[in-house]
């Protein structure tokens, strides 16, 4: 994992502008964000670090307009030239997936568990069929297909024996293999940004560090620019190019890996740093 | 402390099984959680427990308490013999051990306030009710939480005040030996740090002799004595910290340490093992690390090595050493 790698260029692939969003209450709503403005540059991984109950997880999915409970106030998500603000939910359908996808933070949760892992990666792919088949594949070549195209991703993750796996429940698979079946499932549908939420967070040292392995293998391959969210500064350090910090809803310092852990300038990166050296 | 020569625990070739849910129960099968595991915790030292999940680390502590019966091996309480789970000298173990569990709001009860579970096992010692309102208060104070917490119930308070609780009533009945199952896991970095240097008064404090299962290796680096490293039920490296952290025998310690992500702590190649561990009911033939292992040889895949003794108290269990 060599950090010399230089993958940051000018051109951003997603940028948010003074985002604000309200949890509304019954008499007053509560501000999760005010004036959030960050952007991701094109094949960097950007850490997004800060307490728990700062809004990092909102954040992350205000990125897909996922806004139940949280609701937007104000602002734009620009992303390749469009503002994604201005389209419906319908519309965003189509770009969540495809464009953005979100690797959510409980992987036991994220999943239903009442079908099969594979049944729930076939859904995927289901519900996207048209970036896979030609329209004149017949369905039940389609469905066969299906099965192949998702034992090649599981397999790219580094599961091994996809073919039995695939028919086991979320529950009976440990959690590094759900976390990375997410992934998987993030991936197929290759997305230029991918939010990674707290997907090392709960998982063993050994574990975390293949993980953490894999996330830099697929930036170098794919390209995909990756927002890592974390509360642990020493993960941020081993993978991230550049930095934000956010506290209490707001974005108080974005730098470089290199300069945020040399001179932090804000008081709470400071003690963020001061935690780790 | 240290002028006593028999240790607080010994353990030789403990064993624990548990039975795999399928068939009958005359013809269930059993598995090792635990297999031959030796160690000796001297009293007033720092026991550190390491490993992935699924290693065992939690049913080797349990066995100690009798949460689990344990089928295999011998146990020694301060030089006296427990034969098997629950006799008289198990007894007088668990009356001097206390343990403290990784999730502190799921291991106090909901339908408890703070004060009610603090004082539950002064209940069960008998101490008279005067007494015990003393007590309660006098031990929410040292551990640093406000009198005004103590009405309120769990779901009430964060994580760091919930554990703090919890060690409240672990160390309420002035138990020796304390047994903490990842006490550090559940909270977050601030309250992680202030609740390690907590730990670390109290045991000069009350003399206690800590055995402790975690996963957070610079910690161990600062406040251990000794490190046993586990994997699919068996100890496989056992050494003074100071040694275990300069030169570490067995491939997966290695790992191990090289895992942990804290900026200069490994200075050299990572090592990273592919895959999951294998389940301890299909235990891998020969060393069971063998699969994940990048130094393996021929040999590994046959026979299980046999536990060394490399060094002064380091003993490594690997063909390679």
């Amino acid at each position: 994992m060599s950090k010399e790698t230089t993958y940051i260029s000018q051109n951003e692939i997603l940028r948010v502008e003074k985002l604000t969003v309200d949890f509304p209450g019954k008499q007053v709503a509560t501000r999760v964000l005010s004036d959030v403005d960050i952007s991701i540059r094109k094949g960097e991984i950007l850490g997004l670090v800060g307490a728990s109950g700062s809004g990092k997880s909102v954040l992350a999915r205000c990125f897909l307009r996922l806004e139940s409970p949280a609701k937007i106030i104000s602002g734009s998500i620009f992303m390749a030239g469009e503002n994604l603000m201005m389209k419906s939910q319908r519309e965003m359908q189509k770009i969540r997936g495809k464009n953005i996808s979100l690797v959510p933070q409980n992987s036991l949760g994220a999943f239903d568990p009442l079908f099969t892992v594979g049944n729930q990666f076939q859904e995927v792919i289901a519900a996207h069929k048209d970036l896979f088949f030609n329209e004149g594949a017949g369905r039940k070549r389609r469905k066969k297909n299906f099965r192949e195209k998702i034992y090649d991703f599981l397999g790219a993750v580094g599961i091994s024996a996809p073919q039995s796996r695939s028919l086991l429940y979320p529950h009976q698979w440990s959690a590094g293999m759900r976390q990375r079946a997410l992934i998987a499932m993030a991936l197929c549908l290759s997305p230029n940004v991918l939010i990674l939420d707290e997907v090392v967070s709960a998982l063993d040292p050994t574990i975390c560090l293949h993980l953490l392995d894999l996330i830099l293998r697929i930036r170098e391959r794919y390209g995909t620019s990756i927002l890592f969210i974390s509360h642990d500064m020493d993960v941020i350090h081993e993978i991230c190019d550049r930095v934000a910090v956010m506290h209490s809803g707001r974005i108080v310092e974005e730098a470089r890996v290199r300069e945020i852990f040399n001179q932090p300038l804000h008081p709470y990166a400071r003690s963020l740093v001061s935690g780790v050296l | 402390m240290a002028a006593e020569s028999i240790p607080l625990l010994e353990i030789c070739d403990l064993g624990v099984q548990f039975p795999t849910k399928k068939g009958a129960l005359l013809r269930r099968g059993f598995f090792y959680a635990v297999r031959k595991a030796s160690l000796i915790v001297m009293s007033g030292e720092t026991m550190c427990l390491i490993g992935e999940s699924g290693s065992g680390k939690t049913s080797l502590a349990r066995a100690i308490l009798g949460f689990y019966p344990f089928q295999e091996g011998k146990m020694f309480f301060q030089g006296k013999q427990i034969k098997h789970c629950g006799d008289s000298e198990h007894r007088r173990l668990r009356s001097k051990a206390q343990m403290v569990f990784q999730d502190p709001i799921a291991s106090l009860d909901p339908f408890f306030t703070i004060a009610e579970s603090i004082e539950e096992p002064l209940i069960a010692s008998r101490i008279i009710k005067e007494k015990r309102s003393d007590r309660v208060k006098e031990l929410a104070e040292r551990m640093g939480l406000s009198p005004t917490l103590l009405k309120r119930y769990p779901s009430q308070l964060s994580g760091g005040e919930n554990q703090r609780a919890c060690l409240a009533r672990a160390l309420a009945t002035r138990p020796e030996f304390l047994i903490m199952d990842e006490p550090l896991s559940a909270l977050d970095a601030p309250m992680r740090g202030e609740i390690g240097k907590l730990l670390f008064e109290l045991r000069e404090e009350y003399s206690l002799t800590y055995f402790m299962i975690t996963h957070d290796l610079p910690s161990v680096k600062e406040s251990a004595s000794t490190v046993a490293v586990m994997y699919l039920g068996r100890i496989v490296e056992l050494a003074p910290v100071s040694t275990f952290f300069s030169s570490a025998c067995h491939p997966y310690s290695a790992a191990l340490l090289s895992s942990v992500l804290r900026p200069g702590f490994w200075p050299g190649k990572r090592i990273i093992l592919e895959g999951d561990p294998p389940s301890p009911m299909e235990s891998p033939q020969g060393c069971a690390f063998h699969v994940r292992c990048h130094r393996k040889t021929a040999i590994c895949e046959r026979i299980e090595p046999q536990t060394k003794v490399v060094g002064t108290g380091h003993t490594v269990a690997c063909h390679l050493v």
